[in-house]
């Protein structure tokens, strides 16, 4: 395209800083929001615009900074300028974003056993009972962990977490221990579906420990494996969008 | 709070019910949102806000976009409010009524016992 505002070579400096800007958020949000300013130039600025108004237009568009940490952090606060600091609040983002997928799990085991509650195997049907009541604790517990998690990274301290983290921290665990106690002796005889949920489970509350960790350390690059293996699909759009997937 | 700071943070909550509104009335391209909301004083911190929050929007389902031939110009992208826009601007009006009211009631004095 000749002869248009495009052409201009503020307008070329702005594009050409706000994709490095971007290089944190997901390609295709990253195109998309690109071709939304290019139309926006190109209907604010005729082609013979001089370098006050075309200036004075990028003024009022605001920095690429704040454009891509806009566009990278969908629904949450807008992240740190420097490249360091972005990366650190991705990490601490996934991190958070996990204990859902823990959650989620949690649910899994709920429903299922609840289906159980027709079986007439009347113990195996207390027993799940017994852990049907421990687990909504433990979701809620987890639920409160997740929102102080999330408060914390937002807030982007490091160093050690607040008491009030602490204490959330010790609630899930306490409420952890009475499942996995009431969890002990459901395997054979029970239906696979409960037995493999229970232990996906189990396994999650496990992954609980590196989740912690990775929202108070800066950065964890082990922690990638185990959150592209622990998160489901659903919870993967969110990972997306926060721009986890590149290093 | 910092009065600037406090401000910026309650624009962020509202642009989006702006921006519903604004599409609630007919389709429009990306710069005559920016303008309309514009007019309304101090809504629009920058201009360029506007796209990731229609993009947020799009992705909610509370909106979406289409390209339109201009006669002799270039195509341009309308957007338009969908159905779930207009029941979550429906919602959003109802809530925001009690809440201007409530705030404005504990800000004035006039909700609290001194």
């Amino acid at each position: 395209m000749s002869g248009t505002a495009l052409d201009h070579r503020l307008v070329r400096e702005y594009l050409r800083e706000l994709d490095t800007a971007m290089r944190g958020v997901p390609a295709a949000q990253a195109r998309e929001l690109r071709q939304q300013i290019i139309a926006h130039l190109q209907d604010a600025l005729g082609p013979e615009a001089g370098d006050q108004e075309v200036a004075a237009a990028l003024r009022r568009l605001g920095s690429p900074a704040d454009l891509a940490a806009e566009a990278g952090a969908a629904s949450g606060p807008p992240g740190p300028r420097s490249a360091l600091g972005r990366s650190r609040m991705r990490w601490r983002l996934a991190a958070v974003i996990a204990v859902p997928a823990v959650i989620a799990a949690v649910l899994g085991a709920v429903q299922i056993s609840s289906e159980m509650s027709n079986d007439v195997a009347s113990g195996r049907v207390q027993h799940l009972a017994v852990l049907d009541a421990a687990v909504p604790r433990l979701t809620q517990d987890l639920e409160d962990e997740r929102d102080l998690s999330a408060g914390y990274a937002a807030a982007r301290q490091a160093g050690p977490a607040p008491v009030t983290l602490a204490n959330a921290r010790t609630a899930t665990d306490a409420a952890a221990s009475t499942v996995r106690a009431d969890a002990a002796g459901i395997g054979a005889g029970y239906p696979p579906g409960t037995v493999q949920a229970l232990h996906s489970l189990l396994a999650s509350i496990t992954d609980l420990r590196d989740i912690r960790a990775a929202v108070s350390l800066p950065t964890m690059p082990a922690l990638r494996h185990l959150l592209r293996s622990s998160i489901p699909s659903r919870e993967r759009s969110d990972e997306s969008r926060f721009g986890t997937r590149r290093p | 709070m910092t009065g600037e700071g406090g401000l910026t943070e309650l624009r962020r909550g509202v642009l989006g019910p702006c921006v519903l509104a604004l599409l609630e009335l007919r389709p429009r391209f990306g710069l005559e949102l920016v303008r309309d909301l514009a007019a309304a004083n101090g809504l629009l911190t920058s201009d360029g806000t506007v796209y990731p929050l229609l993009n947020r929007l799009r992705d909610a389902g509370l909106v979406t976009s289409q390209w339109r031939d201009g006669e002799g110009e270039r195509a341009r992208r309308y957007y338009s409010i969908t159905e779930a826009g207009r029941q979550s601007l429906t919602a959003f009006r109802a809530d925001w009524a009690w809440f201007s009211a409530t705030v404005g009631g504990v800000l004035n004095h006039t909700a609290v016992r001194s």
